[in-house]
């Protein structure tokens, strides 16, 4: 990669205290985003895909505990920035936005109020200066008729339109980086079309970088540039899209992406991915997390780290025994 | 040969609070009636044995529809012919105790919420065979449970855990034994993957295949993964906002959807190597389900191939093909 990475995480690791033990939620996970790249982050749910997200953000319950590696935003640390210089990275750096888009809007203020407490929390703007500007963003989502909507409760939009108003939240103080944790679950097939199709172009438009974390693999596949594939608290695998999902060398990327229906796909090819998620509290985890649930496993794969090999098409594999 | 199952103008209407102008004149206002349509005017009969799925959009009825297949909700109107008799006849209460409880079964769309959290495996899987198989000796009862969940691949060592100590595969697969416990012919199930991993979808969608192949029963598939119901059902039902827009044999529907709205749905999957240039998106906001126009079509405003007629008139479904239906007066590649 010749310019500077927008985002680095190196090595990071990070556990939660529960009553019923100690956690291990992110495991040594390094990836780096280039300006304007989109990466999708995909693995079954518990694997620790929003725990990495919320991490980057430094959103973090008081349980979770970074224990290890780094974060870094265009090279410098991050992970152990304050509330107050996180405050200033959120919003104009990275934004977020969520799974429910109506759980997370305010129910009790108008959709106008809500945008405009973004705009001037971060730039000096008058009342009617934010009020103008929120109708700007609305109809930058393709709200129809922004100016009347802004007068409107979360309750009277659909699920479409709420994710609409949260990424016009997300997006009023132009982001760098854009991360979108589920953004279309719960939405219909064809407005997760429709949302996905306004995400891709905003980001081209504005050059802005996006993560998309979704257990969806189609979703990942037709929209992202690289994908990262987690399994249990690791990366087990990173790439071009094209190469994870069309020759996939971790095991565990090749059984997942087999086993999404597809416009080809017959009961007698999908495949299963073989065993459960590993309880992630157990003192004796394996090194590599799959190696439970790994056809190839061999020994050293529980004992061992697995060393990063790279594929042809400029995948990496973690992994002992990586398959063609 | 009589269809198993058929639904003959079914519907079902939802009374909302009468919209009332505001202020004092509201208090005395009658105000307007609203009923909100859920599912209208849907009619379609299933041959023994085949597998039916049911999509759309959310709010499309097809989870009311099925709900009324299953015989657990009353329609407004219309009825449901199991194997040519009318079951709507008996109201939804009384048929929950009569024989024919047992020949139409429901699995339901999220299995924590479906098992009731006190009562273990074993009795979730009993409790629907002690009411509907009566007769049956302890022994002969312990012994079909058993045999269930050896059929849905539960092991026998789960039979005595609690929902919360279940993983979700293993809660779907306990969903699926207690509606077959007491064999049923048809079985009517909605969106039974749809909480889980892709990963454990695969399992249970290759246990339903494995099922029906050993038993013949009759499947209604609700879902709204296409790619899903493309696999494992041989005819598929499209609805938009209540209505049945397109019906036919998955294959032909899926290669050439006559309906608009079916192709954007087909559109709308997300594929590899095919992101962003859609030809079949829909426009704005779909119309309210409150009190909608009889005479014009639902899709009218989002729709590319709009016509004169579509404001005029409610489309009827017309024969597009072999066993293939389209409700559309502008319909694709006709």
């Amino acid at each position: 990669m010749s310019a500077a990475p927008l985002l680095e995480v190196r090595e990071l690791s990070l556990a939660f205290r529960t009553r019923g033990g100690t956690v291990r939620a992110l495991d040594r996970v390094s990836l780096t985003l280039g300006p304007g790249e989109t990466l999708g982050i995909v693995g079954e749910s518990g694997s620790g895909k929003s725990v990495l997200a919320y991490a980057v953000m430094g959103l973090q319950d008081r349980a979770g505990r970074l224990t290890g590696g780094a974060v870094l935003w265009r090279g410098r640390r991050i992970d152990r920035l304050g509330e107050a210089a996180l405050r200033r990275l959120r919003g104009p750096e990275m934004a977020m936005i969520f799974q429910s888009p109506r759980a997370a809007l305010n129910p009790i203020r108008r959709i106008g109020d809500q945008l405009a407490d973004v705009l001037r929390a971060h730039r000096p703007l008058g009342r009617a200066a934010a009020r103008a500007e929120a109708a700007a963003m609305l109809a930058q989502v393709r709200i129809p008729d922004p100016a009347a909507r802004l007068a409107a409760y979360p309750f009277e939009l659909s699920g479409g339109m709420c994710q609409r108003v949260m990424i016009a939240l997300a997006l009023a103080c132009a982001p760098a980086l854009l991360i979108a944790d589920e953004p279309t679950t719960g939405l219909d097939v064809t407005t997760q079309a429709a949302i996905m199709d306004l995400l891709r172009g905003l980001a081209r438009g504005r050059g802005m970088a996006t993560i998309l974390i979704t257990h969806d693999l189609g979703l990942a596949a037709a929209h992202c540039d690289r994908i990262a594939v987690m399994h249990a608290g690791q990366l087990v695998e990173t790439g071009p899209t094209a190469a994870v999902f069309a020759a996939p060398l971790h095991p565990y990327a090749r059984a997942l992406a087999r086993s999404v229906p597809g416009p080809e796909t017959t009961l007698a090819t999908l495949e299963t991915v073989p065993g459960s998620l590993p309880d992630l509290s157990a003192p004796d985890l394996p090194a590599c997390r799959y190696a439970g649930r790994c056809p190839q496993a061999q020994p050293r794969c529980r004992t061992e780290a697995p060393p990063a090999v790279p594929g042809a098409a400029g995948q990496v594999a973690r992994c002992w025994n990586p398959g063609p | 040969m009589t269809p198993i199952l058929e639904a003959r103008g079914l519907r079902k209407l939802f009374p909302l609070p009468p919209a009332r102008p505001r202020g004092l004149a509201g208090l005395f206002a009658r105000g307007t009636p609203r009923r909100l349509h859920a599912v209208d005017e849907v009619s379609f009969a299933l041959e023994r044995g085949g597998a039916l799925g049911l999509v759309g959009d959310s709010g499309c009825g097809k989870s009311t529809l099925a709900q009324m297949l299953a015989r657990l909700i009353e329609p407004t109107a219309g009825a449901v012919l199991l194997q040519g008799r009318d079951i709507t006849a008996v109201p939804a209460a009384a048929f929950a105790r009569s024989p024919d409880r047992r020949r139409i079964q429901m699995v339901f769309q999220d299995a924590t919420d479906a098992l009731n959290p006190h009562d273990s495996v074993f009795r979730a899987i009993a409790d629907p065979a002690r009411r509907l198989l009566p007769g049956l000796s302890a022994q002969a009862l312990r012994a079909l449970v058993h045999d269930t969940a050896a059929r849905v691949h539960l092991p026998p060592g789960l039979l005595g855990r609690y929902p919360h100590q279940l993983s979700g595969g293993q809660r779907a697969r306990v969903g699926i034994a207690r509606a077959i416990v007491v064999s049923p012919e048809v079985l009517i199930l909605d969106e039974p993957t749809s909480a889980l991993d892709v990963s454990v979808q695969a399992v249970i969608l290759k246990l339903l295949h494995r099922l029906r192949a050993e038993t013949g029963m009759t499947y209604v598939f609700v879902s709204h993964d296409l790619n899903v119901v493309r696999m494992l059902c041989d005819r598929v039902l499209v609805m938009y906002l209540g209505r049945l827009v397109e019906e036919g044999p998955v294959d032909a529907v899926f290669r050439s959807p006559r309906h608009p709205y079916t192709a954007a749905l087909i559109d709308a999957i997300p594929q590899f190597g095919r992101p962003s240039a859609r030809r079949e998106g829909l426009e704005g906001e779909p119309q309210s389900p409150v009190n909608p126009s009889p005479a014009m079509c639902r899709l009218a405003g989002r729709c590319r191939h709009e016509g004169a007629f579509c404001r005029r008139a409610m489309p009827d479904l017309l024969p597009a093909g072999a066993a293939h239906r389209a409700a559309c007066f502008h319909p694709l590649g006709g």
